[in-house]
């Protein structure tokens, strides 16, 4: 039997798997904007670059020193 | 290039050895997580948050480094290719955007063990910094199946690159060259 000369089309499970995580994505987006910009992957990013300050206040407000950029555990080690 | 096959055997127990000890540690952490948001005693909390510290840093971004290096190396040194088969490019796409998340969460748990160091940690403190590793470390653990399965069924369907690539090595066997044996 001769081979189909045409390449083959994209499997159903790719596409539905690709429908199923731009859901989730979409969902973990407006998580992140209805609680209110607090909670999303940018804060990590901002905080590591040290200029979080506004994002941070709850820190603050425990009493705590502000997030240093640094790794706890490094602390954690030579102590 | 395809590995030989004893150097082969050698990389696929490595990147399960990598993989499976991934799924446990993230398990662990989990575990962790909710001891440390259910935490009533400052004490407990705190001992929970530097531990969760020393195990993300030193355990986990180590296993799932490990697995991503295996897992290219083991499809880069086989017929498989990297983007030759569906099924490989969903399992490299999910380890990838598992280890996008857990780089962006060092930052959060990094700085409740800092707070956990300074002092004990009372219920209310960091709530949601505090939920953030329980809901990720979940997810991971949900989102670590996905490669599992995969990995298990190896679901049919080539890229458009795998079957040209196929249609090569399929002429070439025709006209007598060489092609590189199968997996």
């Amino acid at each position: 039997m001769r081979e189909s000369d045409s390449a083959p089309g994209t499997p159903r499970w790719v596409k539905v798997s690709a429908v199923v995580a731009g859901i989730l994505l979409v969902a973990a987006i407006s998580a992140a904007i209805l609680s209110g910009g607090k909670h999303s992957p940018w804060r990590h990013l901002l905080m590591s670059s040290g200029i979080a300050g506004a994002l941070t206040a709850d820190i603050g407000a425990a009493g705590t020193a502000p997030f240093a950029g640094r790794a706890g555990s490094d602390r954690i080690l030579r102590s | 290039m395809t590995m030989p096959p004893r150097l082969r055997k050698f990389a696929l127990i490595a990147h399960v050895a990598f993989s499976v000890a991934t799924f446990g540690a993230v398990a662990a952490f989990l575990a962790l997580a909710i001891a440390g948001l259910l935490a009533e005693s400052g004490r407990m909390a705190s001992a929970v948050y530097i531990a969760m510290d020393l195990v993300v840093r030193s355990i986990i971004v180590p296993l799932v480094a490990g697995a991503l290096v295996t897992g290219l190396i083991q499809s880069l040194g086989t017929s498989w290719g990297l983007i030759r088969h569906w099924w490989v490019v969903a399992k490299l796409t999910v380890t990838i955007c598992v280890a996008i998340v857990l780089l962006l969460q060092l930052s959060g748990i990094a700085q409740l063990a800092e707070a956990a160091l300074a002092s004990d940690l009372a219920p209310g403190d960091f709530r949601q910094l505090r939920w953030s590793p329980v809901v990720h470390a979940a997810g991971g653990l949900a989102a670590l199946f996905v490669p599992l399965a995969l990995s298990i069924y190896k679901p049919p369907g080539m890229t458009r690159y795998g079957w040209r690539k196929a249609q090569e090595a399929g002429q070439g066997r025709s006209s007598g060259r060489g092609i590189e044996a199968p997996v």
